[in-house]
């Protein structure tokens, strides 16, 4: 296996809200290698990395540890459970699928109606979140009551799998972005930077980016990078000029997306320092979707960020792919950006 | 089960399929190969009266119909498939080199649909594999046949897993061979793993032809269904007489189990049954058949359950069953 950090990180439970599982292997990965690390009320884990004292200034990486997944909602007579979406998650992607219900990952499955017994009027109708049920096996209520409360979060199970060049597996976004991180530590492990480096892996961007801002706030960061996990699109039922980004073209590079113009000085930088290091890298074609750039421009006097991003296919969905070659990529521009300090 | 389940066995390529059931069946019965046309057949001599249990292992599967130069392939099915359970699954493609390769089945993520689509599902027109995420995609060929990975897993007293339609079956045919080596007195009983059930049962068609049974028994799942009584953990379904079922054998089957205590659930069958039974019952010169089916919760999915108990009691069921043929016979 070519990302084996990576593995592990993707198949951790972390809906948000729930992320405490991703925060603490994170914790333990870095231990002994920051000069200061904590977690704040919220859940987010912040590191930092003291600077030399050449320079007062101050530039914060930045990943959330959240993944979209699913809440029971009712525990129903016939001892199946109920759910609504935690995040972006459309009913489509659901059924035939295995998922783990609660902290202690029990295992369920998300079924539907035989195609025998439904009406071929509704077979190629969406139906509502509330109609699908997850199935542990219960045969009654009291039964499911034991073990399963309201409130309980619902992981999607997909085991990480490398094929060739590219991976599958649930929670690339953002666990590439926390690997990312993870990463450029350890690059900098022994290297005398002139600024402080500050890590933040922070919790519930998909509910509405609502970790970053926080952490924003402890650290106050004179700039911000965010690594991100965006949407792919080069899907056959698009036509080219109609794709967001695509997989194997290089680390993702963003100019605007929704609620947000990025910086023009930290843009201009990063796509400098790509091309002068020969690291390949595409732009973000479509302006759809948000970061935690956005919560950054309203945070503080507004940190300027930059946004760069691994593609990925079918994101939030149990079964994403990513190409190896274009995370290697961001791993790499991270860590020139990082050692240049030209972004700050 | 789990293994069974596991196994890529499409319909007509179902040998992985038979080397599980070799491995396990072999030391309880006397003979076991392959016919003609792929059904694997496992014999349990004893007397002179034949019986042949039906249970097919083929499972509802995808084949390619087309692909294009950056790795996307179209499909149909074989067998009834619901295209709302195919979205975000992971396929297992076996190809004509023989060598399994990987596939996804995608769907444009929320941020990038058009707005009003979202109440559709994509038809199989629409409905893609990924399989760019091979280096030799250009291997895959029009033809090649693909199953949705999913790893079967116990869940309680049950188990969920792709293929128990109907090798959820098989395993009580396994079962029923291993309770009859404990009885002296029994008929010769012929287990046929059929193939092709799901696209017009020729495999079961082509054994009952063949081998002329004084009795046949097909099994295959049935809807767990509260409404119509029947339900998992309730022991096995029988179907009552019927168009397609013996009264005569059926009453034995169903006397034999009240007076055992077996607790059975019942299932009509007005016209033809849509199982192996249907082409049994017209083999030869007419086969007497009957019917016995597993309650199983969301058939044809990934996601199919069943529950263990009734797999057991179903061979305890038959293997008494047969035997106490021969003590009538005996009478």
């Amino acid at each position: 296996m070519k990302l084996e950090r990576l593995c592990r990180l993707c198949e951790l439970p972390g809906v948000s809200g729930f992320e405490e599982k991703v925060a603490s292997f994170i914790e333990k990965e870095i231990e002994g290698k920051v000069d200061e690390l904590w977690k704040d009320s919220v859940g987010n884990v912040i590191a930092i990395k003291k600077g030399n004292g050449k320079s007062s200034k101050r530039l914060m990486l930045l990943a959330h540890t959240d993944e979209v997944g699913l809440m029971v909602k009712r525990i129903n007579e016939d001892g199946s459970l109920s759910f609504t979406a935690i995040g972006g998650v459309d009913p489509r992607v659901l059924m035939g699928k295995k998922v783990f219900v609660g902290e202690e990952m029990l295992p369920g499955v998300i079924g539907f109606e035989a195609i025998h017994t439904q009406e071929s009027s509704t077979l190629l109708k969406t139906p509502s979140m509330d109609k699908l049920r997850i199935y542990l096996g219960y045969p009654k209520k009291e039964e499911a009551q034991k073990s399963h409360k309201i409130g309980d979060p619902v992981f999607f199970s997909t085991a990480y799998e490398e094929v060739g060049e590219y991976a599958v597996a649930k929670a690339f976004d953002d666990r590439t972005g926390c690997e990312i991180l993870l990463r450029v530590l350890d690059d900098v492990q022994g290297l005398s930077l002139d600024y402080d480096l500050c890590f933040a892996w922070v919790v519930q961007e998909e509910v509405g980016l609502r970790g970053s801002g926080i952490a924003a706030r402890q650290i106050k960061p004179d700039a911000a990078l965010v690594f991100e996990n965006t949407t792919a699109g080069d899907n056959p039922e698009l036509p080219e000029y109609r794709w967001a980004t695509s997989l194997g073209m290089g680390p993702v590079l963003t100019f605007a997306h929704s609620g947000l113009v990025l910086d023009r000085r930290i843009f201009d930088t990063i796509v400098e320092t790509a091309r002068r290091n020969s690291i390949k890298f595409q732009y973000k074609r479509r302006i759809a979707g948000g970061t935690d750039a956005g919560r950054l421009a309203r945070t503080m006097s507004g940190i300027p960020a930059g946004v760069i991003s691994t593609p990925s296919r079918y994101i939030h969905s149990p079964t994403s792919i990513i190409n190896i070659n274009d995370f290697l990529g961001v791993a790499e521009l991270a860590s020139v950006l990082v050692k240049e300090g030209k972004v700050l | 089960m789990i293994e069974l389940s596991n196994a890529f066995g499409p319909v007509g390529y179902e040998d992985r399929v038979h080397e599980v059931i070799k491995a396990e069946l072999s030391p309880y019965v006397d003979e076991i190969y392959r016919d003609e046309i792929g059904n694997l057949i496992a014999v349990k001599k004893g007397s002179s009266r034949r019986v042949g249990v039906f249970t097919h292992i083929d499972e509802v599967s995808l084949v390619i119909s087309a692909i294009d130069e950056r790795g996307f392939a179209r499909f149909e099915s074989l067998g009834g498939v619901d295209p709302k359970i195919l979205i975000s699954q992971k396929v297992r493609i076996v190809c004509r080199d023989g060598k399994e390769r990987k596939g996804v089945i995608g769907m444009l993520a929320p941020h990038l649909q058009k707005p009003g689509s979202k109440g559709d599902v994509p038809s199989f027109d629409e409905l893609f594999i990924d399989v760019s995420i091979n280096q030799d995609f250009d291997k895959i060929d029009i033809g090649d046949l693909a199953v949705v990975d999913f790893a079967a897993f116990e869940m309680g007293e049950k188990v969920s897993g792709k293929a128990l339609d109907d090798r959820a079956c098989a395993a009580i045919s396994i079962e029923t061979a291993k309770l009859l080596s404990r009885y002296r007195e029994h008929p010769t009983v012929y287990f046929i793993f059929t193939t092709r059930e799901e696209v017009g049962a020729m495999g079961a068609r082509a054994a009952a032809e063949a081998l002329e049974f004084d009795l046949g028994l097909a099994m295959d799942v049935t809807h767990h269904s509260k409404e119509d009584g029947i339900e998992m953990g309730n022991g096995p379904v029988l179907t009552v007489g019927g168009p397609n079922i013996h009264k005569g054998y059926f009453k034995k089957l169903d006397d034999y189990a009240r007076k055992n205590g077996f607790s059975v659930q019942y299932d009509y069958g007005s016209g033809h049954t849509g199982t192996d039974a249907d082409v049994v019952q017209l083999a030869g010169n007419g086969t007497p058949t009957l019917l016995l089916s597993l309650p199983q919760l969301f058939m044809h999915t990934p996601v199919e359950v069943v529950q263990v108990c009734d797999i057991l009691n179903s061979a305890r069921l038959l293997s008494g069953f047969f035997c106490s043929l021969e003590e009538v016979e005996a009478v």
